[in-house]
């Protein structure tokens, strides 16, 4: 481990000069705000140590009571011109699991104003989470819906994202007398070649921790030699380049579809002190869609592959598929939101190392009902079901298929 | 043509030669008032005395425009403010005026000159779902219906007027207006032939405060 110290702290002080021009471009900034949110939490579960401590459970708490300064976050942003802006969002965690604070996003944000014809173009850069979620939507990637995001989102949150460039294009409906919006959207990126370690060795998750850019995540002791200990997802390795390509339709007052296909292009034979770098390809979907009785479904599938190879054999060490969906159905009245989602998720492991086996199948049950005290404050009550069955946990003292349940109440306000 | 698109009464009109109230009232084809339409009074000869300045105020409110549909008159000005606790930025890209602005929580602007008649179709870049209307018009005197599809103005100069009627939602085949002739005190209808389309909702699909641009 010595002598990787060095290697990742010229690389955290390479990642650190983007972020420092960040900030010496906010001091040109002509105007400053800064906000954030609050979220402490207590939270029982019912189930085994988390996978926040390297372990096999599939929520963010371990088993047992705990207090938590579950998020913590303040949004900075800076507006230079009209259309152009940073944002830069720190996220601090107080759980007793992983304690830590830092840098979640950073960005570089431009926003034209519409052409005659109604086509708007964007463009976002730096680091950045990939245009995935459909529930993510609040300060500092917040949910309005639940405490815990669903596992596709769980993931994204955990290691799918990116230093990148991100550019689209709107067509806005309404200066044609449409009630269709369309935008197009591709990403460039680079700096998280791990990407899939973490799906495929702690398999799908259900929780609201969002990895820090400086964290390494503990992995299960799963005893290959190519397993490392803990996973750095944001590190760049093969110096590929990867992409995401977007399209998302938006009925006014109906509800909007996001499609999407992400490949990090990652060269699966490239490994540095054990980080190595994953193939990871998905393709997703989302809606949401407003009902009656101001009733909002929220749906997202997200289905792809990973693979990871040695560098001198050529041999594939890790080679899945993994898919999850979820259906939320959330309802607000008056002051109170209620929330219900179901999901399922699976990792399917396609290669030969059997020792070594990411097979996973699972579902889970989210029920949320969140109170609104005032414009700020909130207040939120969640239990979480899931059981999921995944043979390797019976190599290493738990049982194989396992339910996990988990009690959160939490008060939160957004400022 | 006209006779067929609207139906006027002028119900009282009596020989006085100084500045009368007068009161439009637009009605739909079920004879109900529609409100928020505007009407204005064009005028074929420049008018002796210039009717009071208005200052008309447009509210960035709850992310809509309040109101949706605008109008002003020659000597009228417009003051924007913005109600709400965010940022909103206002925009027209077409149109005879073209702008966009930042206005900041409780902050008002009144530095945009509108001179050149037309309809001006306003957003937000923020906030797509907003939209609204302010429609400068070549008339003495403007303003818009109330609850009841009334529109009233307090005192004009006796003269030949055209008076329009007009809203982005109107399916009318040409423009609702009649020529009058203002002496003293006058009622008239203006009266659609078609339903108005439906005014679009100003609303996100995403109903939240702090939501960040995810």
């Amino acid at each position: 481990m010595k002598a990787v110290l060095p290697v990742r702290a010229v690389r955290s002080v390479k990642a650190l000069v983007p972020l420092l021009l960040l900030l010496a471009t906010a001091t040109q900034a002509a105007e400053h705000q800064v906000h954030g949110l609050l979220d402490l939490r207590y939270s029982r579960t019912d189930g085994i140590a988390g996978y926040l401590d390297g372990d096999y459970g599939k929520l963010r708490y371990d088993n047992g009571g705990q207090w938590s300064q579950a998020q913590g976050a303040l949004v900075y942003s800076g507006e230079f011109a009209y259309n152009l802006s940073l944002h830069v969002i720190g996220n601090s965690y107080s759980d007793g699991v992983r304690d830590g604070a830092g840098l979640t996003e950073a960005y570089l944000q431009y926003r034209g104003l519409p052409s005659q014809t109604g086509l708007r173009l964007e463009a976002r850069a730096g680091l950045l989470y990939p245009t995935v979620s459909m529930e993510n939507v609040l300060t500092a990637w917040a949910s309005p819906y639940t405490l815990d995001y669903a596992t596709i989102n769980s993931w994204i949150g955990e290691e799918v994202r990116h230093q990148g460039v991100e550019v689209s294009v709107t067509r806005l409906g309404k200066f044609s007398d449409s009630d269709h919006d369309f935008t197009l959207g591709a990403a460039l990126f680079r700096g998280n070649d791990p990407t899939g370690a973490m799906l495929a060795w702690h398999g799908w998750v259900l929780g609201s921790r969002q990895t820090l850019q400086q964290e390494t995540l503990p992995l299960p002791d799963i005893g290959e030699w190519f397993v490392p200990e803990v996973s750095e997802p944001f590190l760049e390795l093969d110096e590929r380049i990867g992409a995401h390509l977007t399209l998302q339709w938006q009925w006014h007052n109906r509800g909007r579809v996001l499609a999407g296909h992400y490949d990090n292009h990652g060269d699966p034979r490239v490994a540095e002190n054990l980080q190595w770098a994953w193939r990871t390809r998905f393709s997703h979907l989302g809606i949401k869609w407003q009902l009656p009785a101001q009733t909002e479904l929220i749906a997202q599938y997200l289905q792809g592959d990973t693979l990871m190879q040695s560098a001198y054999t050529e041999e594939d060490l890790v080679k899945n598929d993994y898919h999850s969906a979820y259906l939320m159905l959330s309802k607000q009245f008056q002051r109170h939101r209620l929330t219900a989602r179901v999901e399922e998720f699976a990792v399917v492991d396609n290669d030969a190392i059997t020792t070594d086996n990411n097979d996973e199948y699972g579902k889970a049950s989210t029920l949320s009902y969140g109170y609104r005290f005032d414009h700020h404050w909130f207040a939120q009550a969640e239990y979480s079901w899931l059981r999921s069955d995944r043979p390797s946990r019976g190599m290493h003292g738990h049982r194989p298929t396992m339910t996990e349940q988990q009690w959160q109440l939490a008060v939160r306000c957004f400022f | 043509m006209l006779a067929n698109l609207c139906r006027w009464s002028v119900l009282f009109m009596p020989l006085l030669c100084q500045a009368a109230p007068l009161s439009v009232r637009v009605m739909a084809p079920d004879a109900t008032g529609v409100s928020g339409v505007a009407v204005y009074l064009e005028s074929g000869v420049p008018m002796p005395v210039a009717a009071p300045r208005r200052t008309v105020e447009i509210q960035q409110k709850d992310k809509s425009f309040a109101p949706y549909l605008t109008v002003i008159g020659n000597n009228d000005k417009v003051v924007f403010t913005n109600r709400d606790d965010i940022t909103h930025h206002i925009y027209s890209v077409n149109g005879p005026a073209r702008f966009s602005f930042k206005i900041r929580e409780g902050e008002e602007n009144a530095d945009q000159q509108f001179n050149q008649p037309g309809i001006i179709a306003m957003g937000c870049n923020i906030h797509d779902w907003m939209s609204g209307y302010l429609l400068v018009a070549d008339a003495a005197y403007a303003t818009t219906t109330d609850s009841d599809g009334w529109a009233r103005f307090d005192a004009i100069e006796p003269g030949d007027y055209r008076v329009v009627a007009w809203h982005p939602q109107m399916r009318e085949p040409g423009p609702l207006s009649l020529q009058l002739t203002v002496q003293d005190r006058s009622e008239l209808n203006l009266q659609l032939t078609q339903p108005m389309a439906e005014i679009p909702r100003q609303k996100g699909i995403d109903d939240f405060d702090f939501l960040d641009g995810y």
